[in-house]
């Protein structure tokens, strides 16, 4: 169930990528956005969808990284209902993403 | 001589007598069994024959803490209950949290061992190291928190922490539980019914005496780290801020959220029935155990136009959210909390329950149930009321409830073969709420765990299946080191079970907590040899921590053996032989006969049992510097070394 993560050197040089070509993409729209478990903390605890906006292309590896998300703290993506486990993944807007953290049950 | 940690004094009640006496055992007998499950191994082993009734004065009955229990440092707040289970005739045991374990260390005592039956009702009450038995004839029939009320008021100290019984232990319910301070309950294997056959209704404890810490300063460096850290750590603010309930929605992705007794793997429901549900509706605050920083557990209270619901029983965990929710097919969340408030009151093992409710379900939906037993009711999946009455009249074995307070296993015994393929259970004891299809370590647990399904023996697979997991990461120490997939039952999830056994043992034996110490949580193996150094005083290491695991598991197979438990015993039940139902991911999904029988064989050649007789070797034993328990198994088992 794990999803195909990358490196970490990978990881960094993407992010500093991402940080510099972020500002030149056009905000296409929103997505419906959820974050469970451990993630909570990165959107104020909130425990609904709420909206959030994407750049044209925007995949679920470029939103996880925008949103500050260390990879480990992830376990499952949710897109529209079904898990998925490539982070090339487009999103488009309307799309409902869930990103849940690690559980271990109990 | 210096002793630390424990007070060095285990008290021994005679019910039948009213005898009280007071053993001193040796620091030897505390490093080597530590406590919890070890103390009620060898008690067990020791003081009984085999062949006992559970229900009769010759069943004993040990409470034991350990030699960390009660120090100042969180997830040590933790006892073990144990006795030949009369739910599985098997070892017997289950770990609570809450305040009773810590406060038994402080009125002087590390264990208590019971025997006899008390003719009439009673109640102990330990005061800073003296005992008294106290009538409990117009306590006996009440709810749990009305006792408790009484107790208190009895004794005098509205401090007293009190451990009690309910109804359903009072009438001998193969699954009753035992309750401390209302809410930790200790749900598996029957104890409370036990308790009830000796006509034990509470244990009051109250104590003044300090632990005594060879290194306070090495403890607290460890609770500090904890206490500043518990929310970056992912896991451990997981607990906290979602606790338990975190996993419906998650597993109900993941394709493993048992679901109509188990037929399925996700349930259209479980959005309302889910952990973020609850923080917007029903949750009233995040409550812990004593000195825990991570506070994992919930409080729910409410007062709606259907129920009203107590916030003392604390609130529904995952395992109640699924086992009286998806797995009866009930998506109605205040049902589900009034249902988990309603089984602390009467004392019901809430997993037991609600999967011999959703049992009973099924054998309706597939024409398996007899008129006679249906009394008139409709038993069918998704009815929250039916569920709500259920519980209560399991508790006073009214109507349905008669058959219901039998478990799975004794209900498929009498509605026959058909429905025994629906029976999901393991040595009688039913199944806790993770499907042995999508998590093949917890699944392989459930069958050859001594006290019956059991899912807290080796940990998760989810937390081992990633090399970036921390949970994985936390237990290199051990040498587990390849991150291995959900549902492999390969020999290296074998070695990587076996190892993680022990150490789970080891927690069991020690008081230590599963939500705040690895790989669940966040105090590492490095920590925990620091807190037992700094409690005891003892030069120490993870090897002899994990021998302790070890050493206990041998102990309770050893008593299995004895009861006649066999190779055949440990198994897991047919549905999860047969294909997952439903539309989720893991859809068509079984376990595969053969690799869980090579699996099996290959496990006992690692704990160096006997492959035919699933019994601890001689060699074995004697490894474990406990030859004696070689002379309790039977003569046919030592036979043929």
């Amino acid at each position: 169930m794990g999803m195909g993560l990358p490196s970490s050197a990978y990881k960094r040089w993407s992010l500093k990528l991402n940080m510099i070509s972020q500002d030149l993409r056009q905000e296409v729209g929103q997505i419906k956005l959820s974050l469970h478990n451990n993630l909570a903390r990165y959107a104020g605890e909130k425990t609904n969808f709420f909206p959030w906006p994407i750049s044209e292309g925007e995949t679920i590896q470029s939103l996880i990284e925008k949103l500050k998300i260390p990879w480990e703290e992830i376990g499952l993506v949710v897109v529209n209902g079904s898990v998925k486990k490539d982070p090339q993944i487009v999103l488009y807007p309307g799309d409902e993403v869930k990103i849940f953290g690690l559980v271990g049950g109990g | 001589m210096d002793r630390y940690g424990y007070n060095g004094k285990v008290l021994h009640v005679n019910l039948s007598t009213k005898e009280f006496r007071v053993e001193s055992p040796p620091e030897i007998f505390y490093r080597q069994y530590f406590g919890g499950r070890g103390f009620i191994a060898y008690y067990l082993l020791k003081k009984m024959k085999g062949g006992e009734d559970p229900l009769g004065p010759e069943n004993i009955l040990v409470f034991a803490v350990s030699v960390l229990g009660g120090a100042p440092a969180h997830g040590l707040c933790r006892f073990s209950v144990g006795a030949k289970s009369p739910l599985t005739g098997a070892f017997g045991e289950s770990e609570a949290g809450g305040y009773w374990g810590p406060e038994l260390k402080f009125s002087g005592f590390d264990a208590l061992v019971i025997e006899g039956k008390s003719p009439q009702p009673v109640y102990l009450f330990i005061n800073d190291g003296k005992v008294a038995i106290k009538e409990a004839r117009h306590i006996w029939g009440l709810h749990t928190g009305d006792a408790q009320d009484i107790i208190r008021r009895e004794i005098g100290d509205e401090r007293a922490r009190v451990l009690l019984i309910g109804p359903a232990g009072e009438n001998q319910i193969p699954y009753a539980n035992i309750a401390n301070e209302l809410s930790h309950i200790s749900g598996r294997t029957g104890m409370g019914a036990v308790m009830g056959a000796k006509n034990l209704k509470a244990i009051a404890c109250r104590g003044t005496q300090k632990i005594r810490l060879s290194n306070p300063e090495l403890v607290a460096e460890v609770a500090k780290r904890v206490a500043r850290d518990r929310n970056e750590h992912p896991l451990s603010y997981g607990l906290h801020w979602i606790g338990t309930p975190g996993a419906v929605l998650h597993f109900n992705h993941a394709g493993t959220l048992p679901t109509k007794n188990f037929r399925e793997g996700t349930f259209a429901g479980a959005e309302k029935i889910s952990g973020e549900r609850m923080i917007e509706t029903i949750l009233q605050k995040r409550e812990g155990c004593y000195a825990c920083a991570i506070k994992c557990k919930r409080g729910v209270g409410f007062k709606s136009d259907r129920f009203t619901v107590d916030l003392r029983y604390g609130g529904p965990e995952y395992e109640a959210l699924a086992a009286l929710g998806s797995n009866c097919g009930i998506d109605d969340l205040e049902a589900i909390a009034k249902g988990n408030e309603l089984c602390n009151q009467l004392g019901l093992d809430v997993i037991s329950m609600g999967n011999s409710i959703a049992f009973l379900m099924e054998c309706q939906e597939k024409g398996l149930l007899p008129a006679s037993w249906r009394e008139g009711l409709d038993v069918s999946f998704g009815q929250a009321e039916v569920m709500l009455r259920l519980i209560e009249d399991t508790a006073f074995r009214r109507g349905v409830g008669q058959h219901l307070a039998k478990g799975v296993r004794g209900m498929a015994k009498e509605l026959g073969p058909e429905a025994e393929e629906l029976a999901v259970h393991v040595k009688g004891q039913e199944v806790p709420l993770h499907d042995a299809r999508g998590k093949a370590a917890v699944g392989f647990g459930y069958a050859v765990v001594e006290k019956g399904a059991d899912h807290l023996v080796s940990g998760f697979d989810i937390l081992y299946e990633r090399a970036d997991h921390p949970g994985f990461q936390a237990v290199a120490p051990l040498g587990l080191l390849e991150p291995l997939g959900v549902n492999d039952l390969g020999p290296k999830k074998i070695r990587l079970f076996t190892y993680m056994s022990f150490l789970w043992s080891f927690y069991n034996c020690a008081s230590v907590c599963n939500f705040a110490f690895v790989p669940r949580s966040i105090t590492t193996l490095n920590e925990l040899v620091h807190l037992v150094k700094g409690i005891t005083g003892w030069e120490t290491s993870l090897w002899e921590l994990m021998k302790v695991g070890e050493r206990a598991i041998n102990m309770a197979r050893a008593f299995n053996v004895r009861e006649g438990f066999s190779k055949k015993d440990d198994n897991l039940p047919e549905r999860f032989f047969q294909p997952l139902e439903g539309e989720g991911p893991l859809k068509g999904f079984k376990i595969d006969r053969q690799v869980f029988q090579e699996a099996l064989d290959l496990y006992y050649g690692m704990m160096n049992w006997d492959k035919e007789k699933a019994s601890p070797t001689r060699a074995k034993l004697v490894e474990l510097d406990i030859e004696w328990v070689w002379d309790c198994l039977p003569p046919h088992i030592k036979g043929g070394h």
